[in-house]
């Protein structure tokens, strides 16, 4: 039961080798896994992957920006190459910990850099919003799959007419410690219909459920427990950054409702892309999609390296600097 | 006047009826302190309050008419009168300690919305306040329609409307006209009918009436009901199922109420022996098309001596003389006018100023709407109970209040999780597409479709007052604050914020 999948080793989504990985020691003394690619003076993107992934989980888009982008990722705590944390280690507190001590570990000073966030990397970057590091650091942010909260509520895995079982039954689905045994068609299929859409590849379908499979059936419990009773709309509301979101129009886990809603709560929100027949999974589904959204946030808000060492504030005058220079009034 | 400060709470509720102190109760609930309740009388009750003509009774059974919070086992009848049910909000009053949020005679005068500061600016009869969120339960049977009667004023006796019933006047031996056979007429009528000397009852249009199967509820079901709680949960259950199961028959099947109008013929008929008079109390529109009123002694009253229908509205008075629109003449020593309340235009809505600094009466001139019958675009953190279409035909408001201030708890609670001062603003879009749905489903209704002008229509003949589904529907439809539908209002920024240097150094 501990032999975990590994990887897809060729194609697309077989995870590229890094220019160097890092182990980042978070607030707590947790260790985390991470990767850098791409060259050193590029402009700098930091991608937080969702539950029940990894840096792996990443891969096409890694693959779509490596070359002219400095990518930073990294395991977020139990998943991946990063060890487990005890229970008390499991809060969205604890995610915005390890966000922030990559950024400041991983990027040279004063260095910003574009942060994406997949569903829970999303959350990550919600709940990491009022810290002054994630405001030093980040230049902009792009939301992908991801919610604020009610994620048990609106789910649609299971297409229960009323709204308590609904939430109760992906209550149970989130926390639920079923090992999820290897990888088989049969798996391969339910893993199709939570999280992908129709239209996705078996490749992409293999890709993801390697990944998935390979996640730990206890982190995966705690995790989803976290994700179960999660509030970040408050989080979403204090994001002082030009933020960027993108859902697939046929996500069960967070449908497009999600996005729609923090279109309204971010405070910097700089639009909305829906990808039309697309799943929970959007950079499996679509690297090209979200790395061109990323690719756009780093074109208009982030400027070449080596002229910050001022601050970022000081040369921020890009056409829109006027909006960019909200700040937190906290 | 010396110049005071004016006073800030969180919440605002305005009316002390049944939606102003379920309100306050959810907001206690809620953790809330810091509200007041405005009221414009000196005391509690609302519509209850202010309805205490003779024969007044809620036409919806007392333990389905009665907060789910506050359960009454000693309700006397099965359709309890006016004052047990004003007493009941008294003492709801009493055992939600509400007392120290209630501001008497303090009528609001005007609401602004003040767009810079987030918050709303109230005057009121006992002066200025200003307040976060304003919850507006100021019901929609509250303020009288009259009817604009020609010479009304060269009426020497005595007139008033139903909802201000004068006691002083002795109706014994007296020529009384009553105008209107609506809900409180048709109380009204085989109320006074024993005491008066003559009744005429002006009658634009008949109403279709039921029996009304009311009765004293038992010592033993009293006993049971305080002994034995579920038996309670279990009637109140039974009563809101029989009326969740007759919804579909006024929404989607008006064919079906065929069978109503046949129990209500033979209700009258074993009242009233005279065909001609029969003719004239038989409505020619589709029962459930206006309120189903609901008597035993209606009709009985139309037939004794003393009374006479004139089958046409009131056209004129001219001294003592009462002209019906069929050209008949009445003396009459007072008039009462049971011409109903203004629904369509929520007299409210005229000192209401919203963020684009018109009225919500100018925004609402093509007809009211809300977004789940709560907030209306435009108006920030202005919370409607009873808004647009959440009116019922067939069961207990108190459902809908109820379902509204689970609205508006979770609107309190998104504003605390958002943090800070904002507000919210429900989008047009949000408000057109709810609407959308709403007029889509009423296509069918009987009310739209009966043949019968009500006062669920407005002037446009559109309905925008009744809500075209289940009660358990809309409070699937209002459990929760959707904020893809709402703007997030905040702060406009102070001029120093936007330099750069400063900012930076905000955020080292």
């Amino acid at each position: 039961m501990n032999r975990r999948p590994a990887h897809v080793t060729s194609g697309p989504y077989a995870p590229p080798v890094p220019r160097s990985t890092l182990t980042v020691t978070s607030a707590d003394g947790a260790r985390l896994y991470a990767e850098v690619h791409g060259p050193q003076d590029a402009p700098a993107v930091v991608l937080a992957h969702g539950w029940t992934c990894s840096t792996a989980f990443w891969a096409p888009v890694v693959r779509e920006l490596a070359a002219d982008h400095q990518v930073v990722v990294y395991d977020q705590r139990g998943h991946g190459r990063s060890p487990a944390a005890p229970p008390a280690g499991h809060s969205t507190g604890a995610l915005a910990d390890d966000l922030v001590a990559v950024l400041e570990a991983a990027l040279r000073p004063g260095e910003r850099a574009v942060l994406g966030g997949h569903s829970m990397g999303g959350m990550t970057i919600m709940a990491a919003a009022g810290r002054p590091q994630l405001h030093e650091r980040a230049a902009a942010a792009l939301l992908c799959s991801t919610g604020s909260a009610d994620l048990a509520a609106e789910a649609r895995v299971f297409a229960l007419r009323s709204p308590q079982g609904r939430r109760r039954a992906h209550r149970l689905l989130l926390r639920s410690r079923a090992p999820l045994g290897p990888v088989s068609p049969l798996t391969r299929r339910a893993l199709k219909y939570a999280t992908m859409g129709p239209g996705a590849t078996a490749e992409q379908v293999a890709a993801c459920a390697r990944i998935v499979h390979g996640c730990p059936a206890g982190v995966r419990a705690r995790w989803g427990a976290v994700l179960a009773g999660l509030e970040l709309t408050g989080g979403a509301g204090r994001l002082e950054l030009p933020t960027e979101v993108l859902a697939g129009s046929a996500d069960r886990l967070t449908p497009p409702v999600h996005a729609r809603r923090l279109a309204s709560v971010l405070p910097d929100f700089r639009g909305l892309t829906e990808l039309p027949g697309l799943g929970h999974m959007t950079p499996i589904e679509d690297p090209g999609a979200v790395a061109e959204r990323l690719r756009a946030l780093v074109r208009d808000h982030l400027h070449p390296t080596g002229t910050e060492a001022t601050g970022a504030e000081a040369t921020d005058t890009a056409p829109e600097g006027g909006r960019q220079t909200k700040e937190s009034t906290a | 006047m010396a110049e005071r400060e004016r006073r800030h709470v969180r919440v605002a509720v305005i009316g002390s009826g049944f939606g102003g102190l379920g309100a306050a109760v959810r907001l206690r609930r809620q953790g809330i302190t810091d509200f007041v309740v405005l009221e414009r009388a000196g005391a509690v009750g609302g519509t209850w309050r202010d309805n205490s003509y003779p024969g007044c009774a809620c036409d919806v059974p007392s333990h389905l008419y009665s907060f789910s919070f506050a359960p009454h086992p000693e309700w006397p009848r099965n359709f309890s009168g006016q004052p047990h049910i004003r007493a009941y909000l008294e003492r709801v009053t009493d055992t939600f300690g509400l007392r120290p949020h209630l501001r008497f005679h303090s009528e609001v005068q005007s609401l602004r919305w003040d767009g810079a500061e987030l918050h709303w600016e109230i005057e009121t009869a006992s002066g200025p306040l200003t307040a976060d969120v304003v919850v507006s339960a100021t019901g929609p049977l509250s303020d009288p329609k009259l009817p604009g009667i020609p010479g009304l004023d060269t009426f020497p006796g005595a007139v008033w409307h139903s909802a201000r019933w004068d006691h002083d006047y002795a109706l014994r031996g007296k020529r009384l006209a009553v105008v209107g056979t609506g809900a409180s007429a048709i109380q009204i009528v085989p109320a006074v009918q024993p005491e008066v000397a003559r009744l005429t009852l002006f009658q634009r249009t008949p109403p279709w009436v039921l029996p009304r199967a009311d009765r004293k509820i038992s010592a033993a079901e009293k006993w049971l009901h305080t002994k034995l709680p579920a038996t309670r949960a279990a009637r109140r259950q039974l009563l809101w199922s029989i009326r969740e199961l007759q919804v579909s028959a006024f929404t989607k099947r008006p064919d079906e109420l065929g069978l109503l109008e046949l129990l209500a013929r033979n209700h009258m008929k074993k009242a009233i022996k005279d065909p001609a008079l029969r003719a004239a109390l038989t409505p020619d529109y589709r029962i459930g098309c206006k309120r189903i009123l609901l008597s035993n002694t209606y009709y009985p009253a139309l037939a004794q001596p003393n009374v006479e229908l004139v089958a046409a509205g009131l056209k004129e008075v001219r001294g003592s003389t009462l002209v019906g629109a069929d050209g008949s003449e009445t003396e009459a020593d007072a008039i009462v006018f049971g011409t109903g309340f203004q629904v369509t235009d929520m007299p409210i809505a005229r000192r209401v100023t919203g963020a684009h600094g018109t009225t919500l009466a100018e925004e609402w001139k093509d007809g009211m709407e809300s977004l789940r019958g709560t907030s209306a675009a435009g108006f920030p953190n202005f919370l409607t109970i009873i808004g647009p279409n959440t009116g019922l035909g067939n069961s207990s408001m108190i459902l809908m209040i109820e379902a509204q201030l689970n609205y508006l708890a979770d609107y309190l609670r998104q504003l605390d999780v958002l943090g800070g001062k904002i507000a919210l603003s429900a989008r047009p879009s949000a408000v057109q597409e709810w609407n959308r749905t709403i007029q889509r489903r009423m296509e069918r209704t009987v009310w739209n479709t009966g043949g019968c002008d009500s006062w669920y229509l407005d002037a446009n003949g559109r309905n925008t007052t009744v809500w075209p589904g289940t009660t358990g529907e809309f409070r699937k439809a209002t459990q929760r604050v959707d904020l893809a539908e709402y703007e997030v209002l905040r702060p406009a920024r102070t001029p120093a914020d936007r330099t750069p240097g400063t900012a930076a150094e905000v955020a080292a």
